[in-house]
């Protein structure tokens, strides 16, 4: 990355100067409080104490066999709160708090940022407010109740698709609109410099441990392939990060939604190319124009047009393989691992889940998998189409 | 009529394609042959528009199901008349620009008779860095918004590379918050002005009446107004005939 925070041709911050002074600040407060040990023990003892960390490296044997492979499962569905999404709430709400900041928001697709940034805004006593698509709140119920039991206000998105990209305008506008007191906590390694590397740097405690973890149970080694799902990408950068200079292969999962051949789908790297969307150049699901396009997903936490710029980077330099996974294969994946492991996934990780499915992807040898979040939220989805 | 000469710049806003292609035909004409308007900024519409408030986001919203685009654009702004020769600028997102090719945007822009732009999220540096001669060769260029909390690097950066004002924003916030604070707003445009900047100052972002115009009259150059322009017309069926009195009711003082 460079100084601007330009991931080779993806990156940058393309903001109005309205949200320059506050972007300069957390850019210099990263630069701090990256090297600043007291941050950095505060951050270690709220990740183990409070989330639960590390979590652990599950050798999934039934599903392995059913694969003819080795696959082990990242689980950070065990965290507090239900997914990866937390690592990054927790490393924000203390920046915020550095900076002086006393009120919290966030935008949310699934509902999963959402109650982490909730959690997180509760555990440190600021007020908070979650911008979220009315669809997705449709579709995401039991987080909507989840927040609100945390005490932050849940702001429904009605304009465009209704569902993350909004929520995320939406978010942005309101820091515009509140430029003092309010921090910005984005979900993903999405946004303007700095907020890529910034949650990339909160989640490569998922990729240290995996390290960790598997060295210990091989007394040695690297894994030959590591999986994650891809919406804007915080839990496959956070589970990639320490592999990027080894000789394991990366391997990505995007939401195809209906098929690459459909305008139902959210895979940007298949269906988009080079633009801007909330403040990054990156790979972009768009018009000839230049206007957005709706992401479709089953998956409200993957159904986003764009993707993270420094994915889009690794993607179309070829460092990191990427897959499209249709809603019906990430259904039948997400079953399979619920009966031959007794997990139920989120439908992100069920997409992860997938690849599985792909010979090439097999035969790469002892695959470690980001199992990013668990599906209770999901079970309305899972269920109904079970039943269509 | 009031005509005679007002020394207060009035830049006036529309979206381009809102409500309808034809109605915004019209109302560009209209804007464009009243004595009162100096300047008008012609929106193209964006899907995200992350810098506007809720009725330019509206108004995006319905110019783009009315099928705006930007060769849309470019043919709405070739086919009025300009009689008066007043500067007409694009306010548009990067993207826009960007998938269209900046050199072809340029170059078309300027045949239609585009006078300058501002794309306010494309950074200075960048555009300094990339395509000022690009702008420049064209005998074209960027209009930068700097606000209250802007350094005064950032300030005078936006100066430097401004080609007809530079866009000061009101107050932080999306366009057309109705709670700016004249005090804080006059406290800033003091600041600025004792800058001594080489360009035009406009001031937009929430001027919706009377008073703010003339706080902005007093400490800087002129008003560029959009939202309240909108939510006028909008309640008064995109009726041309309407502008001349919101005219009267921004530029003179109706509470005496």
């Amino acid at each position: 990355m460079s100084a601007e925070g330009y991931y080779g041709l993806y990156g940058g911050a393309f903001v109005p100067e309205l949200l320059r002074p506050n972007l300069d600040a957390l850019a210099h407060a990263c630069i701090v409080h990256r090297e600043d040990l007291s941050f950095q023990a505060e951050f270690s003892r709220l990740l183990r104490d409070y989330c639960g960390r590390p979590t652990p490296l599950w050798y999934a044997q039934r599903l392995s066999a059913h694969y003819r492979t080795d696959i082990w499962l990242k689980r950070e569905d065990l965290n507090h709160t239900g997914s990866h999404k937390i690592n990054n709430a927790i490393g924000q709400i203390l920046l915020a708090e550095r900076l002086g900041k006393t009120r919290i928001i966030a935008e949310t697709g699934a509902g999963q940022h959402g109650v982490a940034t909730a959690t997180v805004a509760a555990l440190k006593g600021l007020s908070c407010t979650v911008y979220m698509g009315a669809r997705d709140i449709a579709r995401q119920a039991p987080n909507v109740a989840r927040m609100r039991m945390l005490g932050a206000t849940v702001e429904p998105v009605s304009s465009g698709s209704q569902t993350l990209k909004d929520a995320t305008n939406a978010a942005i506008r309101d820091w515009i609109n509140h430029p003092h007191d309010t921090h910005y906590i984005i979900g993903s390694v999405v946004g303007p410099h700095p907020y890529p590397a910034m949650v990339a740097w909160f989640q490569e405690v998922i990729s240290r441990e995996i390290r960790q973890q598997f060295a210990e149970q091989f007394g040695g080694g690297l894994p030959d392939a590591v999986l994650a799902c891809v919406g804007g990408g915080s839990n496959a950068i956070g589970a990639f990060s320490s592999f990027m200079n080894d000789d394991v292969r990366l391997i990505t999962a995007e939401a195809a939604g209906h098929g690459l051949d459909s305008p139902r789908t959210a895979a940007a790297t298949f269906t988009g190319r080079p633009g801007i969307l909330h403040g990054a150049k990156t790979m972009l699901m768009q018009t000839p124009d230049g206007q957005v396009l709706e992401a479709h997903s089953i998956s409200a936490g993957l159904d986003y047009p764009g993707i993270g710029p420094q994915l889009a980077h690794l993607i179309t330099s070829g460092r990191v393989r990427s897959y499209p996974v249709t809603d019906d294969q990430a259904l039948d994946a997400g079953a399979l691992l619920a009966r031959t492991e007794g997990l139920i996934p989120a439908l992100e990780s069920a997409h992860a889940l997938a690849l599985l499915e792909l010979p090439e992807v097999r035969s790469a040898g002892k695959l470690v998998l980001n199992l990013s979040g668990r599906g209770d939220k999901d079970l309305d989805t899972y269920q109904n189409k079970r039943d269509s | 009529m009031n005509s005679a000469p007002n020394k207060t710049i009035l830049n006036l806003y529309l979206t381009a394609g809102y409500p309808d292609q034809a109605t915004s035909r019209t109302l560009l004409q209209a804007l464009l042959d009243h004595p009162e308007v100096d300047m008008i900024e012609l929106g193209m519409p964006y899907s995200d528009p992350l810098a506007d408030g809720p009725v330019i986001q509206h108004a995006s919203q319905v110019a783009l199901e009315s099928g705006m685009t930007m060769s849309g654009y470019f043919e709405l702004l070739g086919s009025v008349h300009n009689r008066r020769q007043i500067p007409v600028i694009f306010m548009g997102y990067f993207n826009n620009v960007l998938q269209y090719g900046v050199e072809q945007f340029v170059k078309h822009g300027v045949s239609c008779g585009m006078d300058s732009c501002i794309i306010p999220d494309l950074p200075p540096e960048v555009f300094q860095h990339d395509y000022q001669s690009l702008f420049a060769d064209a005998g074209t260029g960027l209009n930068f918004l700097v606000t209250p909390q802007s350094t005064d690097r950032a300030i005078r950066l936006a100066d430097a590379l401004s080609h007809r004002f530079i866009y000061l924003v009101s107050a932080g916030s999306t366009t057309g918050n109705t709670t700016t604070d004249r005090k804080h707003l006059s406290e800033y445009l003091r600041r600025i002005d004792a800058m001594q900047l080489k360009s035009s100052r406009l001031v937009g972002f929430g001027i919706s009446g009377h008073e703010e115009y003339r706080v902005a009259s007093e400490y800087a150059d002129g008003v560029i107004i959009g939202s309240a322009l909108l939510r006028h017309l909008a309640a008064r069926q995109f009726d041309p005939s309407s502008i001349h009195a919101f005219i009267q009711t921004i530029r003179y003082d109706h509470t005496t």
